[in-house]
């Protein structure tokens, strides 16, 4: 019978290997900017956290909207880390790369990890395309490629089109979805479900049926591909992560920092006016506000950073929070607005999400080199409260925290995030409103004469009065003034508010929280860290803590005032290493401050650390 | 008992005012000072209270205007102004926000922010003093400076073409343009006015002598002998008239205007121009900011008043209420959950979750629910009474014991007198003390009445009374209406408007007596709206949905 025949066991199907186990792995998709790199990244980091892994993503692009195709400054990738330890960076280097064209190839196989899966398009490594990637000849053809990496050539346009011969889509929509197949390609390698990505397309296209339905299908075409060519040697399963019972969602640092705002709004009872002026890669703070109109938030796209700063602190003058959002070089237009805010002691959070520099420098990369000028960079002796964000996560916390200190002390506050956390997204644990911490914020009231610097005991705030309080008309200004308020060019009288301002700043740190230290409270190396390399650090310190080294480390959230307690903990470890995305600013701070020969480990290329680099140069000290 | 007595109204304003109590230090003679007292003048007439004008500047001799004006003011960095005046209105539409700038601050240095100002035609009004001269840096050309100007930094005169404020002002699509000079208070008293009722961006160059730096800047056309023939005065629906004899005009030749004289050449007054300040097309107005002496006489008064655009702080108002009305005032909840998320059960499962609407069933009570609850959901299961006050928070603090607001805002220990205390001695009492109701004790210490400064004004002051010798029973209210400090906040209120007066003694638990008054509250109804102890938001006073 011909049944039998088909089930004979000379014909049998071969037996599927089951799935290695990984604890973690790393995924990059690369390809043209246009290829939808950044769709199927969120794609798969939005599976994959709720397939109940713990996540980290790097999307990298271009500053160009659209680098001619198929060229090498057009390449955009999405890279993600997931797992079921905890994951803290989007990791050092791909175990799995898809390559869209010969120039995303070019540009990423330098990092795939050896033997690493590499799924390429075939069908853009055309003569022309090669040129345009600067390839003499096609590197398909050359034998170290497979003698390096589990290759896998696929020709995805061609079979995304074939998918589709029945979809009725032209062909240049049907050649679009090929995102989507590489995708289906990659959550079979990774025994993934499709359900969540399918329901996302959906909701996507709800309006554009025929679309939906497109790349819905090509998604599973992918996925069956993975399954039935068994091109693909391999199968993995990673390991969920153990997730505390809650609530969770995926967020960035910039919807996470706009979403603190609101919150600190709300834990003030003071309403937000934000102003801003689009700059890469704070633009999406901006974004995210001013669709919050429904949260006693207001939002100014100002004509230039300086009327943007002007605007939050005219807000402040007349009873608000103001904030404003910028990056690098938008700090150096609002410094003169930051030092009048300083002298007329107003609340103001000015948020600095920070990239490659001097100048335009790199507006896309990552750097963290702009602390010393938040520290200094105003005429006179200015001092404003810094407070730096570790993750996208903590940009929410950070966000609170910034508020709480400019509305507790009346002072200018810089936020310090970067293009890395704004970007980049991680699951978070949603938090209760009502664990929220109320922001105490008290104006004085038309019951008596005060004077216009009257400060508060404790935290040597003074004392505001909002305009359109009956009988506490007074005048401030950026010229020097007495306590009551009149301008003075006293010698006695200047120097005494020079050390007010200064000593004010210097009160907060009495509020702050004991500094943690990971690992023991003494021995033989410290790391000391701030701001986004928080990921890295903790991963290498953790690595070289489960060998038995002895290093412990430090993250800093309060740049100005430092901790009250650091200097202690610094001088209980033999050596404080800095690694830091800039030459040393912090390390600088910390030396002149403390008298100690910190060694400092800087890096300014535009990525984040590596853990490998910092476990290397960490054992270099113990 | 001493009843309340009509509310007086509230004291007419006076420009004394507006003058504090400060040195003002601008040269003598400048210009500065009669715009400065024509100001004071003008702000009591407007029918705006005091604390809501706010006067910003920039910086310059002109941006010092803040210091001189007993108002709110914010004196800030060189050409921002209209920045800072844009957030404060911007965080409180309510206040009258005037920009204070000059020809240096508003049209080199921060031009820019005075072009978008007013394209966005924030309702702010903006006083620019223009005396085509650095005065505060010592003499240098400003943007305004003729060519040929000699100054320090141009000795051999400015070669820089200047600007005329009001083009520039029209070019930005001002919906209000007017020109004014410091020689006429009269004439700047008028438009000031004519803008502050302006709705929308109001802009008025002043035409202002610097007395030290360029002293006669404009006597060619504002000096007492040739200023009716060089000035042509703006009025609306007038014709375009001017000079000692009233004989000359303007009219249109094509598409240029000229000047006519009635009489020569069979010239009559109605071909003259007919001013028109409310012509949507600024094309008309634009043609009179570019005559000026001596081709033409220079225009004052009035170029433009267009109303109907609507104010930029309206519309953002009107944008953040539509937006509640669609999406209602947002919940923190909702916005920290964001449109999907998912759920981590204690087995390590995982479901997602999006923002369907949710199912009817009530399974867990509210209270455990926390920031994420839905708060209809937990509306609906309320009662009506509950849900009262869950709306209207200031309920809550209606149904609190008195006892709370008589510790937080009350007089805890006031001051006691015997019965047979003088009257004068009441009356040091309250004057040394800064206190304005005291308690009556008979011999056993027991409360018999209580004196307020009513009493003494209604019983006292005017009758002939020797104060030394009359006891103070004489004066006092006997057996004031009095609370247990358990009873609510409400009853107190209750109490207060029906019985129409204004102190009352409050009992506490070890029957020590303490004062409450009507001032104390208020205000301690909006500490409670400010400090949120007990959970009382702000927001929700306004809340009236």
């Amino acid at each position: 019978m011909e049944h039998s025949t088909m089930i004979s066991t000379n014909d049998a199907p071969p037996v599927k290997r089951p799935p290695k186990e990984l604890s973690t792995a790393v995924v990059r998709f690369a390809g043209d900017s246009g290829d939808g790199m950044q769709v199927v990244g969120d794609r798969f980091s939005d599976s994959s956290a709720i397939a109940g892994h713990d996540i980290c993503t790097f999307p990298d692009y271009p500053a160009e909207i659209r680098a001619p195709v198929g060229t090498l400054p057009g390449v955009s990738a999405f890279q993600i880390h997931f797992g079921g330890n905890e994951v803290m960076t989007p990791g050092d280097e791909p175990n799995a790369l898809v390559a869209m064209n010969p120039a995303a190839l070019k540009m990423n196989l330098p990092d795939l990890a050896p033997k690493g899966l590499l799924v390429v398009n075939t069908s853009q490594f055309t003569e022309g395309n090669l040129k345009k990637a600067r390839y003499e000849t096609s590197p398909l053809d050359d034998p170290a490629l497979d003698a390096n990496y589990q290759v896998i050539r696929v020709d995805l346009s061609g079979l995304t089109e074939t998918a589709l011969k029945d979809s009725g889509l032209k062909r240049a929509d049907k050649v679009r979805c090929k995102n989507f197949f590489a995708l289906g390609m990659i959550y079979w390698t990774y025994d993934r479900s499709l359900e969540s990505t399918l329901e996302w397309i959906n909701a996507k296209w709800a309006s554009k049926p025929q679309v939906a339905q497109a790349n819905g299908d090509v998604l599973k075409a992918g996925y069956y591909f993975g399954e039935t060519s068994e091109l693909i040697g391999d199968r993995y399963t990673v390991q969920r992560a153990k997730i505390p019972k809650g609530l969770y969602r995926k967020i960035s640092g910039n919807e996470a920092l706009a979403i603190g705002l609101v919150a600190a709004s709300h834990c003030s009872q003071i309403d937000i006016v934000y102003g801003s002026y689009p700059i890469t890669p704070a633009s999406d703070i901006l974004k995210y506000l001013s669709a919050y109109k429904n949260y006693n938030v207001k939002t100014v796209q100002a004509e230039d950073e300086i009327a943007a700063i002007g605007v939050a602190l005219g807000a402040s003058f007349a009873g608000a929070l103001g904030v404003t959002g910028t990056s690098g070089p938008g700090l150096c237009l609002k410094s003169e607005a930051l030092g009048f805010a300083v002298m007329t002691e107003l609340p103001l959070v000015v948020v600095n999400v920070q990239r490659g520099g001097p100048s335009t420098g790199l507006p896309t990369k990552v750097e963290q080199a702009d602390l010393l000028q938040a520290m200094f960079g105003r005429n006179g002796e200015s001092p404003v409260a810094i407070v730096a964000a570790s993750s996208p996560s903590d940009c929410f916390d950070t966000a609170i925290e910034a508020a709480r200190i400019a509305l507790t002390y009346n002072t200018p506050v810089i936020l310090m995030s970067d293009s890395y956390i704004a970007m980049g997204s991680e699951p978070w644990r949603i938090p209760s409103v009502n664990d929220l911490d109320e922001i105490h914020v008290r104006h004085v009231l038309p019951t008596k004469p005060r004077k216009v610097y009257e400060r508060d005991e404790d935290t040597l705030a003074r004392q505001l009065a909002i305009p359109g309080t009956p009988q506490l008309e007074h005048q401030i200004g950026g010229l020097e003034k007495n306590e009551e308020g009149s301008v003075s060019y006293d010698p006695d009288n200047h120097e005494r508010m020079v050390g007010l301002r200064i000593a004010k700043v210097e009160r907060i740190a009495r509020t702050l929280p004991p500094t943690e230290i990971m690992g023991n409270p003494q021995g033989k190396v410290l790391v000391l860290g701030w701001g986004s390399t928080r990921g890295a650090i903790i991963s290498a310190v953790k690595r070289l803590q489960e060998q038995g080294s002895s290093v412990s480390c430090v993250h800093l959230r309060y740049l100005n005032p430092l901790p009250q307690d650091l200097g202690e903990i610094l001088s209980r470890f033999k050596t404080v290493l800095m690694p830091e995305m800039n030459m040393g600013q912090l390390n600088m701070m910390i030396r002149s401050r403390y008298l100690i020969d910190t060694v400092s480990y800087t890096r300014v290329r535009g990525r984040p650390f590596l853990i490998r680099d910092l476990v290397d140069r960490i054992e270099t000290l113990l | 008992m001493t009843p309340l007595a009509t509310v007086p109204s509230k004291p007419t304003q006076t420009a004394k005012d507006y003058v504090p109590d400060v040195d003002v230090r601008w040269c003598p003679g400048c210009g500065d000072y009669a715009i400065l007292s024509t100001i004071q003048k003008v702000f009591p007439t407007l029918g705006i209270p005091k604390e809501n004008f706010v006067i910003v500047s920039g910086i310059g001799c002109s941006s010092r205007f803040p210091y001189y004006m007993n108002t709110y003011g914010f004196h800030s960095i060189h050409g921002r102004a209209p920045t800072f005046a844009m957030g404060i209105k911007i965080a409180n539409p309510d206040l009258s926000v005037w920009v204070i700038t000059g020809d240096g601050d508003g049209l080199s240095i921060g031009a820019n922010h005075l072009m978008h100002l007013l394209r966005r035609n924030v309702d702010i009004k903006v006083l620019l003093f223009n005396n085509q001269i650095y005065g505060l840096t010592k003499g240098q050309y400003s943007p305004t400076s003729h060519i040929g100007h000699k100054t320090p930094t141009s000795p051999d005169g400015s070669i820089d073409h200047p600007i005329k404020p009001l083009s520039f002002a029209l070019s930005a699509e001002a919906s209000f343009v007017a020109r004014t000079l410091d020689s006429n208070p009269k004439h700047m008293a008028e438009v000031f006015k004519a803008a502050a009722r302006h709705r929308g961006t109001a802009f008025v160059e002043i035409m202002q002598n610097c007395v030290i730096y360029h002293d006669g800047a404009w006597t060619d056309v504002t000096d007492r002998s040739v200023r009716d023939d060089r000035l042509l005065h703006l009025e609306h629906g007038k014709p375009l008239i001017y000079g000692k004899n009233r004989n000359m005009g303007i009219r249109m030749e094509g598409t240029t205007p000229v000047i006519a004289k009635i009489g020569e050449n069979a010239v009559t007054e109605d071909q003259f121009l007919v001013h028109d300040q409310q012509d949507p097309n600024s094309a008309y107005s634009y043609m009179l900011t570019q005559m000026n002496y001596p081709d033409f006489p220079t225009p004052v008064g009035v170029f433009r008043a267009v109303e109907g655009r609507v104010p930029y702080t309206d519309l953002l108002i009107e944008q953040v209420k539509s937006t509640i009305q669609q999406r209602g005032r947002g919940r923190l909840g909702d916005l920290l959950r964001g449109p999907s998320y998912w759920e981590v059960d204690d087995n390590n499962q995982i479901s997602m979750k999006t923002d369907s609407p949710k199912p009817a069933a009530v399974t867990a009570p509210p209270a455990q629910t926390d920031g994420v609850e839905d708060e209809m959901r937990v509306m609906a299961e309320l009662t009506e009474a509950e849900r009262r006050v869950r709306k209207y928070p200031l309920l809550k603090v209606l149904g609190e014991p008195i006892g709370n607001a008589l510790e937080s805002r009350g007089t805890m220990n006031p001051l006691n007198f015997s019965v047979t205390d003088s009257v004068e001695q009441v009356i040091c009492a309250f004057k040394d003390n800064h206190v304005n109701c005291i308690l009556v004790l008979d011999e056993k210490d027991e409360m018999v009445g209580i004196v307020s400064e009513r009493d003494v004004v209604m019983k006292v002051a005017r009758k002939s009374m020797d104060r030394k010798s009359t006891p103070v029973e004489a004066i006092m209210t006997p057996n004031p209406v009095l609370l247990n400090d358990t009873a609510t906040i409400g009853l107190a209120f209750n109490k207060f408007s029906i019985g129409r007066f204004r102190h009352m003694p409050i009992r506490r638990q070890d029957n020590s007596v303490g004062l409450i008054s009507t001032t104390d509250l208020l205000f301690y109804l909006y500490d409670r709206v400010h400090d949120r102890k007990g959970s009382v938001p702000a927001g929700s006073l306004l809340d009236d949905e």
